[in-house]
């Protein structure tokens, strides 16, 4: 895979403590499942404007981190912050986009590009059908991830690729501040995972706070300037340069797992 | 030769039918996408409770089967939730006890097969004026519900996670959603019956996915087939002297072949 454009370094110190200007703070988050524990005292928060990624094994719970963020999942202790606000108490869902890891629908859907990019309005469009302004935004949105020409193509036609960054365009058309996304290029190709990073890493220089889950650690390290290692809890939070040094890795993963980071001041 | 249309139970047939027709079609084609297709056949079954409580006591038919197809259609979702149960298996546990339930109150009450004829196989040509405003009032519920949540439906319906991630209230929207099927399910019961009820809410829709367009297109496209199912079945019916109801039915899938072939083509 080809580099996406290099960062400059801005990373902040690792930031397990609550600040004024966290978007989302999870404070002690434990969750089980059948009884399993899956996560156990979770505590990060992640501060505007950050490129956060979040690294593990599977069934190292950090699907599960986000499920409880957006309410589709309960902690069995803890708390989730969003915007300052307890998550039972959040309300402004438009303020949050959210791209899954796999959307698993009928490829013979009856659906345009164009209107499965509008279901990001559907809370708030109520019995009128989209206004003009609203058109527009749908139409921005698939602009800023490069399928406005496919627009009225059914999505069902489109490939894994274009079809994520539909997904993606979805989660933009009501202009989130802060953009979720679980492994959001898995079972694409290179050449349309490097677009897709190029695209995250645009929408984070306008100040959006994105956080990735991800199974890559390569891609990580070219593309977030913060990471989290996760499996059960918190092994790691800081620079994705550190990490290798933090001896994290194999402590999350088990033995035999090495990092091949990437240097965000010379782009290398 | 359209003579036949200055009959009153004609006319009553034809408006009817065409409201029935519209609400079956259109909420039919969220039924298929959401894959619950045997939900239909399910609630018109677990109907036959309530027709036979109404014939053995005497009382509104309608209403009564209504109120039951009602709470059937939440009673699917409550279990499907609550139970994590799959939608199709709590169609599948519902349906033969509606059904036998139903069975157990005909016996009991000597209730010849006559008078459930119309019920599992429609009437559409007994229907009356009061019918006719009993379903347009019903029906226009259920379309200007269909109206002011069309958006939330489609999006739970191409993918109900993302839809509950975005904060959407899926839970409320799917009760109401299974509580317009029950009351559509009965609204149809006199035009198809029991048995034929999903020729009306199935075909029409799948009529109009064959042809591929968008989904506001097929929206439009499934209540159009529904229509000209109805209107043809009537029309045979007269000329022809056959069942009504089976004659909407094999008309659905005429047009569905047709459908299909013209994609094909």
């Amino acid at each position: 895979m080809k580099k996406p454009v290099a960062r400059k370094a801005s990373a902040k110190a690792a930031t397990l403590k609550a600040s004024p200007q966290a978007v989302l703070e999870f404070a002690g988050i434990s969750f089980s499942y059948a009884g399993e524990p899956t996560l156990d005292s979770v505590s990060f928060a992640v501060q505007k404007g950050d490129f956060l990624g979040i690294i593990g094994p599977n069934g190292a719970g950090k699907s599960t981190l986000f499920k409880i963020a957006l309410g589709l999942e309960k902690p069995t202790s803890g708390s989730v912050k969003i915007f300052g606000k307890k998550q039972p108490d959040f309300s402004d869902w438009h303020r949050i986009g959210f791209v899954p890891q796999k959307v698993q629908f009928d490829p013979n859907f009856p659906a345009s590009v164009f209107e499965v990019a509008s279901m990001g309005l559907a809370q708030n469009t109520g019995l009128m059908p989209l206004s003009a302004m609203q058109k527009i935004a749908v139409r921005n949105a698939l602009h800023e991830v490069g399928l406005e020409s496919q627009a009225d193509r059914r999505i069902g036609e489109l490939s894994g690729g274009q079809m994520q960054r539909v997904f993606l365009a979805r989660a933009l058309v009501s202009k989130p501040d802060l953009l979720l996304l679980d492994e959001p290029t898995t079972g694409i190709d290179s050449e349309q995972q490097e677009k897709f990073c190029c695209l995250l890493e645009r929408l984070n220089k306008t100040r959006m706070t994105i956080v990735i889950i991800s199974h890559d650690l390569t891609f990580m390290s070219y593309l977030v300037n913060k990471v989290i290692c996760l499996n059960r809890r918190v092994f790691y939070c800081g620079h994705p340069k550190d990490i290798a040094k933090s001896g994290a890795l194999p402590k999350a993963y088990g033995h035999g797992v090495h990092a091949i980071t990437h240097d965000h001041e010379h782009g290398a | 030769m359209l003579e036949f249309l200055s009959y009153q139970f004609i006319q009553n047939a034809f408006i009817a039918g065409t409201i029935v027709a519209v609400i079956c079609a259109v909420l039919g084609l969220f039924i298929v996408l959401r894959k619950l297709s045997f939900m239909t056949d399910g609630i018109a079954h677990a109907s036959l409770a309530g027709i036979a409580a109404a014939i053995a006591l005497n009382i509104d038919v309608l209403i009564v089967a209504g109120f039951v197809a009602l709470l059937s259609g939440l009673g699917i979702n409550r279990i499907r939730e609550k139970m994590k149960i799959s939608g199709d298996a709590a169609i599948g546990l519902l349906l033969p006890v509606g059904l036998a339930t139903g069975i157990v109150l005909l016996s009991l009450a000597h209730v010849t097969s006559v008078d459930l004829m119309s019920y599992l196989f429609g009437s559409i040509l007994a229907i009356t004026s009061s019918d006719v405003q009993f379903i347009a009032i019903f029906g226009a519920i259920v379309i200007a519900t269909i109206a002011i949540l069309r958006k939330q439906l489609f999006y739970i319906s191409f993918d109900e996670d993302s839809a509950k991630a975005s904060g959407m209230p899926v839970s409320t929207i799917n009760y109401i959603f299974f509580g317009l099927v029950g009351i559509t399910v009965v609204l149809a019961l006199r035009v198809a019956g029991i048995m034929l009820v999903s020729a009306l809410m199935i075909i029409p829709p799948l009529a109009a996915l064959q042809l591929k367009k968008d989904f506001t297109t097929t929206l439009a496209l499934s209540a159009a087939f529904g229509i000209l199912s109805v209107w043809m079945g009537i029309i045979a019916s007269y000329y022809i002297g056959v069942a009504t109801g089976a004659a909407i039915a094999l008309s659905s899938f005429a047009l569905f072949l047709m459908a299909y072939l013209l994609k094909r083509s």
